[in-house]
C-alpha cells in the first residue's frame, strides 16, 4: 500500500469508507484547524493557490480498510467463512455497514443486491429492533437493496457495504447479525 | 499540507477544503488549484472480482449541483502492486450489468442516496445512439495504471434545493455523509482528453453530452425502510405493517394461529399508535411455491383472515379492505428459502400517520 511521505494526519484520515466519519467524532483532542474553514462545499473558490498542478495520486492511494471491530465464524453460501465487521456510521436519513466475509475456500458469494433478505441485519438490542438492508424496486420491478453485490471471499479481504435506514440518535451501539452466524457482532455506531 | 491535513479532522473541515476548489467564483476558473487542496469528501475500498493485491480506492471529490443535473466528480486510484489487468475489474461483476443499458455502463453506476427523503437519485440517460452513460470517456477505466488516480465525472438526476448531504453509491459501495456543492469543480484541466490524472485539473462535464441528456424515469427510486421486532414478524416501513405469515397461519393455512391473532392485534396497536388515515387495505402474498390459483386463492383468504382479527382489534372506525395479491409481488428472492419466507406475508396498508 503506498503511503504519501510525511503526511501522517492523512494516512489516519483517508484510512477507507469511513474514516473521515470517524474522526469526526474525535473532538476536542486536538487544536482546531488553523485553516479557513467555511462549512461549506457551495460557496468560495481558490484564489491563492500555493502549488503547481501535479500529479495527487498519492494523496488517495493510502486509503486502507478499516480496522475490525468484531468478526464472528461460521458459513456463506455453505462455505466456512469468518463476518469481519469494521464500522456503522449514521448519516442523515441512514446508516451504513462496512464488513466483509473471509474464508479458506476461494468463492463468489452470489448473494448481494439482490438479495437483501440473506444480508447482514443491524439489531438494537436495548429496544428490540431489527434494521434490515434498505431496499428499491427498479426500473424492471426488481426489488434491489443497496447493498454491494457478491464477492469472493478467499484471499484478501473484499469491503462490502450496505444502506440500512436511520438509527435513532439514542442508538449507540448495534449488533450485526447474519444467517449462519451464531455470534451476534457488538459495533459502536459512529456519528 | 496544512490544508489537507487540518481539514480531515472532520466532514465539516474536510468540506472547507472543497470550497477551494468550487466554482462560482469567475477568479477560479483557470487558475491553478493548489496540490494540497484536492477534497476528499469520502472514500471506499473495492476488490470487485478481483482476488489478489491491494484493493481499488475510489475517492468522492465533488457533488456538485449544475444546470438540470447533479456532478458526481470522483476517481479511481489502483495502488502499486495491484493484481488486475483492467481497471474495471474493480467494479465488480453486477456494476457491469446493474441497471444496463440505462446507466453508466463504462463507468460504473453513481446513485445519490437522500435518506431522509427515502429516495435514491439515479445517474441521467444519453440520448446519443453510442453512448451508455453521461460521464466521461471510459479510457479513465481502461488506461488506469498502478501508482495512479484519474478522476472521472458522472451526472445524477438533480438533487432538490434543500439537500445538502448524500450517500453516494459508487462501484457498489456506499460512500456516507457527503455534502453537496453548486457549480463545476475548478480549475479544469489543461488537456481535456482523458486521461484525468488526479491534481492535474478537473474534466469538464460535456456541455453538449448534458444538453441532450435526460433524466430517468423515475429520476429517483423510492426507498423502502424496514424496521421489524426482534422476532422479525412484524415489520413496519412507511405505510405498511407486514405481518409474517409463517407467524400468522400454519402450513397451507388460512385460519390465525393464537400467535397469529396476538401479531394481528399487535399490529393493530401501533396503527392506532401512528395515527394513521381510517382506510386500510389488507394484502396477502404468497411465494412462488404451488400454482398460481393456489397461491391467488390462499393470499385472499389469508387476507380476509388478518382483516377480521384486525377489525376486531381495532374496534371500530376504520375502513378495511382485503385484498389478494398471490405470489405476484415479491419484495424478495423466491430462490431462497429466506427469500421465500419474506414473501409469504400480510401487508397493511395505509395513508398518513406518523
Amino acid at each position: 500500500m503506498a503511503q504519501p511521505p510525511r503526511r501522517p494526519r492523512l494516512t489516519l484520515a483517508i484510512l477507507g469508507v469511513v474514516s473521515v466519519v470517524a474522526l469526526s467524532s474525535c473532538t476536542g483532542d486536538d487544536p482546531e484547524p488553523s485553516v479557513s474553514p467555511t462549512g461549506s462545499a457551495s460557496s468560495s473558490a481558490s484564489t491563492t493557490p500555493s502549488t503547481p498542478l501535479s500529479d495527487q495520486s498519492a494523496l488517495v492511494l493510502g486509503a486502507q480498510l478499516p480496522p475490525v471491530a468484531g468478526s464472528s465464524t461460521g458459513d456463506v453460501a455453505g462455505a466456512p467463512a469468518t463476518l469481519n465487521v469494521a464500522t456503522v456510521v449514521a448519516t442523515k436519513g441512514g446508516s451504513v455497514l462496512t464488513f466483509w466475509h473471509t474464508g479458506t475456500e476461494k468463492m463468489l458469494v452470489n448473494a448481494g443486491d439482490l438479495s437483501w433478505e440473506a444480508q447482514p441485519v443491524l439489531v438494537d438490542v436495548g429496544e428490540q429492533k431489527v434494521y434490515e438492508p434498505v431496499t428499491f424496486v427498479d426500473e424492471q420491478g426488481v426489488t434491489r437493496c443497496l447493498c454491494t453485490d457478491a464477492a469472493y471471499i478467499g484471499g484478501v479481504p473484499q469491503p462490502r457495504t450496505i444502506f440500512f435506514p436511520e438509527l435513532p440518535d439514542t442508538v449507540t451501539t448495534v449488533e450485526v447479525r447474519q444467517a449462519g452466524f451464531d455470534k451476534p457482532i457488538s459495533v459502536p455506531v459512529t456519528r | 499540507m496544512t490544508t489537507v491535513r487540518s481539514s480531515l479532522r472532520s466532514i465539516g473541515a474536510a468540506t472547507a477544503v472543497a470550497a477551494l476548489l468550487v466554482a462560482g467564483s469567475p477568479a477560479a476558473s483557470g487558475t491553478a488549484a493548489a496540490a494540497d487542496e484536492i477534497p476528499i469528501l469520502g472514500q471506499a475500498l473495492t476488490m470487485g472480482t478481483v482476488t489478489a493485491g491491494p484493493p481499488a480506492v475510489v475517492t468522492v471529490h465533488g457533488v456538485q449541483r449544475v444546470d438540470n443535473a447533479t456532478i458526481v466528480y470522483w476517481s479511481l486510484g489502483i495502488p502499486e502492486g495491484s493484481q488486475a489487468e483492467f481497471a474495471a475489474s474493480y467494479f465488480g461483476p453486477s456494476t457491469l450489468l446493474f441497471r444496463a443499458k440505462r446507466t453508466g455502463v463504462n463507468q460504473s453506476d453513481v446513485t445519490l442516496t437522500d435518506g431522509a427523503a427515502g429516495l435514491t437519485y439515479r445517474p441521467m440517460e444519453p440520448t446519443g445512439k453510442f453512448r451508455t452513460c453521461v460521464c466521461g470517456p471510459s479510457t479513465t477505466m481502461t488506461d488506469l495504471t498502478p501508482g495512479q488516480a484519474q478522476v472521472i465525472w458522472s451526472a445524477v438526476a438533480p438533487l432538490p434545493a434543500g439537500v445538502a448531504t448524500v450517500d453516494v453509491t459508487i462501484a457498489e459501495q456506499v460512500i456516507p455523509n457527503v455534502p453537496v456543492g453548486d457549480g463545476p469543480l475548478l480549475p479544469l484541466a489543461e488537456d481535456q482528453k482523458a486521461p484525468f490524472v488526479l491534481g492535474m485539473g478537473w474534466p469538464e462535464p460535456d456541455p453538449e453530452l448534458l444538453a441532450t441528456a435526460r433524466t430517468s424515469q423515475p429520476a429517483a427510486f423510492e426507498l423502502t425502510q424496514r424496521v421489524s421486532n426482534i422476532e422479525q414478524s412484524v415489520t413496519t416501513s412507511t405505510g405498511e405493517v407486514s405481518l409474517a405469515a409463517d407467524v400468522l397461519f400454519a402450513k397451507n393455512s388460512a385460519t390465525l394461529t393464537a400467535k397469529g391473532t396476538k401479531t394481528v392485534a399487535d399490529a393493530a396497536a401501533q396503527i392506532k399508535a401512528t395515527e394513521t388515515g381510517k382506510a386500510l387495505t389488507v394484502t396477502g402474498h404468497a411465494d412462488s411455491d404451488g400454482s398460481n390459483s393456489y397461491n391467488q386463492s390462499l393470499s385472499e383468504k389469508r387476507a380476509k383472515a388478518v382483516a377480521a382479527a384486525l377489525t376486531k382489534a381495532l374496534g371500530g372506525g376504520y375502513t378495511i379492505t382485503a385484498v389478494g395479491k398471490g405470489e405476484t409481488e415479491p419484495i424478495a428472492s423466491n430462490k431462497t428459502t429466506a427469500g421465500k419466507a419474506k414473501n409469504r406475508r400480510v401487508s397493511i396498508t395505509y395513508t398518513g400517520g406518523q
